[in-house]
């Protein structure tokens, strides 16, 4: 019965791909200026494809550039009292891109006047995200299936009220944690693969909080900072705690009294590996 | 080269200037393009704009038809001259905003020997001329202008173009003066309002200067009644102080240049050192070096497995029927093996320590001592792996049971064979999970696999322990247990009558009787 299996399987695998249908692309671009605006709530939801979001010139409120066939998508950028609205339709399920050219795309800039709360839901897809300049205030981002790299290279002007991250299957980097300017830190991951850089200018103490399910977490940690990392005790996950000191399930680094910056870290993780890297 | 490397951050700040200046002209722009959106497909091309005054304006190339705001405007011809010349419009419009793009479309001008399509364009052009009107940007422009006209001719002829440019940064702009290559007095009880740039001549400060100084390959005396209520910044040029008063700093913009210099230098020197420590660290982490590491893991267990198996054969080879009883130990009673290794292992250390002890408070046990700190480790270790290899030889006999084809040249008479075999199956996750590590996305279960790996080498050096203490050390053969099924009498005629057809067999051509385990040795 297996033989079958496997022979049909194989034989499925090897028919030839069906035939494409022609694109027709379409590309939208939205901008607005600042104008009396002092608070910005962003509420991006792109389903599959590529997405950047990136800083947007001085004055500038927003632009958004989408990259679509315009046979199964439908982009929204809708703009009211504050309150900005990005996302993209499908009429139709096209999930498999076959390479990158043939993905539709968002690129997403935000200017650097009015401090942003950004909701970003992204699901399948390249998502790359560099929040430098932008005051942000709050973040909340989900992902699906997706290959996500987060970061900011320069301390957020804004202090932010909290970094929410989720992540479904997908693979995550998340760079700069320490200039995101926030005290509290939360990610949720359930399969895949997570590395968090807490380089940056940390303007202030910190709680993380990390949720794994299945996977491999890598927390990469500057000499200077402080940590302690409180884990949750469960089956099946490997720690490598290397330069820390352990009580109980509490490990902390070596100069946690003496740093100038200490972010205290939950890890809770069912089956898989945390690892603990130290950078320069 | 070395200008054009430093004009980049100039033009900002004369762009800057620009405007600042328009603002002073009061040439205020009174309306603004707040928003804008641009749809480009093969079927459509559209334009939307939103004013600061809530107006909107939108013009639609789509289907054959042009809409301004809803109305049609005419028809064009699908790939043709007035098409082209919208969508490249639009194409240049697309990444401007608001002045810029409301002076790109007031600008636009169709090509007037387009045929039929001639008058649609013209109507586009106005409508788009009327659309944005109020957008002031041609006075902005022609005023800005000029000023800059001035800073670029200074610019152009200076060999200090980054000096120029730092200390036009911390200058206001709005009210600047230049004399080039003239020179400028500001006279006894008058005042200068606005800041100063003289290039190439000499500044002679006797009344109040309401503003910032800028001296370039030139000269400047201040006077006792000189006063320059600002900062003065010195390029390549020399101050005389005679007596007068400076409010801000005097600074030499060449020594701030090359201190700057010196600290981005620096800071490159330890950027650079800190890159290359990421570099080793990332070394580890890239794709690469993820393979090679692989690849020396495997290369680890091959050469673990050549090891071990060295020494299976040595102790195979001096061992006697020690291991053979063991392995068959480990086999009929692996639960009890396991249960003793498991409380051998706690014990080891302190059958250790009171070893010593008690060797050492006994007189005569000092000699013994000698021994025992070297001999006890090295018993134990030798105990673990014999029963390692008796478990090896347990699972070596289970994977041949299964069949497999491409085993077929392994001899399960021999126990080498087995025991080789055995390795190899508790050495295979090992393998296994370094290759896994290779794998995008599941990488991760290498480590999982791994880990599984270390646990059966484990459970297996736990329970051959378990196995070398039941049989102390081999010596001692465990109790068979027969199976406790209904009793089947043996027919003894017919068990004759077989020896007997067995005995003619044996006459004719020899015994097909497989040979012992053990009888290769």
């Amino acid at each position: 019965m297996s033989r079958v299996i496997v022979a049909l399987t194989a034989g499925v695998a090897l028919l030839p791909p069906p035939p494409l249908v022609a694109q027709s692309w379409k590309t939208v671009t939205s901008s607005r200026l600042v104008t009396t605006e002092d608070r910005l709530d962003v509420s991006v939801t792109y389903g599959a494809g590529v997405l950047e979001l990136r800083r947007g010139d001085e004055g500038s409120l927003y632009r958004a550039l989408f990259r679509f066939d315009e046979e199964s998508g439908l982009p929204v950028t809708e703009y009211r009292d504050g309150h900005l609205e990005v996302s993209m339709s499908y009429h139709e399920h096209r999930r498999n891109f076959r390479n990158r050219s043939d993905a539709p795309s968002l690129d997403l800039q935000l200017g650097p006047d009015v401090p942003a709360d950004i909701e970003l839901d992204f699901g399948a897809g390249r998502a790359d995200m560099d929040l430098t300049g932008i005051p942000v205030s709050r973040l909340e981002l989900n992902t699906g299936a997706s290959e996500t790299v987060l970061r900011i290279r320069e301390l957020n002007p804004e202090p932010m009220e909290e970094a929410s991250i989720g992540v479904g299957a997908a693979d995550l980097r998340v760079s700069g944690l320490g200039n995101f300017n926030t005290g509290d830190v939360e990610v949720k991951a359930g399969l895949g693969s997570v590395v968090l850089e807490l380089d940056g200018a940390w303007a202030q103490n910190a709680v993380m909080s990390v949720e794994m399910g299945l996977g491999a977490l890598e927390i990469r940690v500057p000499e200077s900072l402080g940590i302690r990392i409180r884990r949750e005790s469960r089956l099946l996950s490997s720690f490598d705690a290397e330069r820390l000191v352990r009580t109980g399930n509490v490990y902390q680094s070596l100069n946690w009294e003496a740093a100038d910056r200490r972010v205290e870290i939950d890890i809770s993780a069912a089956l898989g590996s945390i690892d603990i890297v130290w950078i320069d | 080269m070395y200008r054009f490397d430093h004009m980049n951050w100039l033009l900002p700040v004369l762009a800057g200037g620009s405007g600042v200046i328009a603002a002073m002209e009061g040439v205020a722009q009174e309306r603004q393009v707040v928003s804008n959106q641009v749809a480009v497909s093969r079927s459509e091309a559209s334009l939307e704009l939103e004013f600061s005054d809530g107006a909107t304006f939108s013009m639609s190339f789509d289907n054959g038809r042009v809409t301004a705001d809803g109305e049609v405007l005419g028809s064009y011809r699908s790939g043709g001259a007035a098409e082209a010349e919208w969508r490249a419009l639009l194409s240049d419009v697309l990444s401007l905003s608001n002045g810029p793009l409301a002076e790109a479309l007031q600008r636009w001008e169709p090509d007037p020997d387009l045929g039929d399509e001639t008058d649609l364009l013209h109507a586009i052009d106005g409508t788009l001329e009327r659309a944005v009107a109020g957008v002031g940007i041609a006075a902005t422009r022609s005023l800005a202008g000029e000023r800059m006209g001035e800073l670029l001719e200074v610019v152009a002829q200076s060999e200090n173009v980054e000096a120029l440019g730092t200390a036009l940064e911390e200058v206001d702009l709005e009210s600047l003066r230049i004399w080039l290559h003239r020179d400028y007095t500001v006279g006894e009880g008058t005042s200068h309002q606005g800041s100063l740039l003289v290039v190439g001549g000499h500044l002679d400060v006797r009344g109040r200067v309401d503003g910032d100084v800028i001296v370039l390959d030139g000269t400047m005396t201040l006077r006792d009644d000189g006063l320059v209520d600002g900062d003065v910044h010195l390029i390549q040029s020399d101050i005389v102080r005679r007596g007068g008063e400076i409010d801000g700093e005097v600074r030499d913009v060449m020594r701030q240049l090359r201190r700057e210099e010196n600290r981005i230098r620096e800071a490159i020197t330890a950027e650079v050192a800190q890159e290359m420590g990421r570099a080793r660290q990332n070394r580890r982490t890239s794709g690469f070096a993820r393979f090679g590491r692989a690849l020396e893991d495997i290369l680890g267990t091959g050469i673990t497995f050549v090891i071990l198996g060295l020494l299976t054969l040595l102790l195979t080879r001096l061992s006697g029927e020690r291991v053979d009883v063991v392995t068959r130990a480990v086999g009929h009673q692996p639960a009890r093996s396991a249960v003793v290794g498991f409380a051998g292992g706690f014990l080891i250390l302190p059958v250790y320590v009171l070893g010593i002890v008690v060797l050492a408070i006994s007189v005569v046990g000092l000699p013994v001592l000698l021994a025992w700190l070297p001999l006890f480790p090295l018993a134990v270790v030798v105990a673990g792996f014999a029963g390692y290899v008796g478990v090896s030889q347990q699972v070596g006999r289970w994977v041949l049971e299964h069949d497999l084809p491409w085993l077929d040249w392994v001899d399960r008479s021999r126990p080498t064979h087995l025991r080789l075999l055995g390795i190899a199956t508790l050495l295979a996750p090992f393998v296994a999970g370094n290759a896994l590590q290779l794998l995008p996305f599941v990488g991760w279960t290498g480590s999982l696999v791994n880990a599984v790996g270390s646990i059966a080498c484990v459970a297996a050096m736990v329970t051959g322990l378990g196995a070398v203490i039941v049989t102390r050390g081999g010596r001692r053969p465990v109790d068979y247990e027969f199976d406790d099924g209904p009793y089947d009498p043996v027919d003894w005629h017919e068990a004759d009558d077989i020896d007997a057809a067995a005995d003619d067999g044996d006459s004719a051509g020899g015994s097909d009787a497989e040979p012992s385990e053990g009888d290769d040795r």
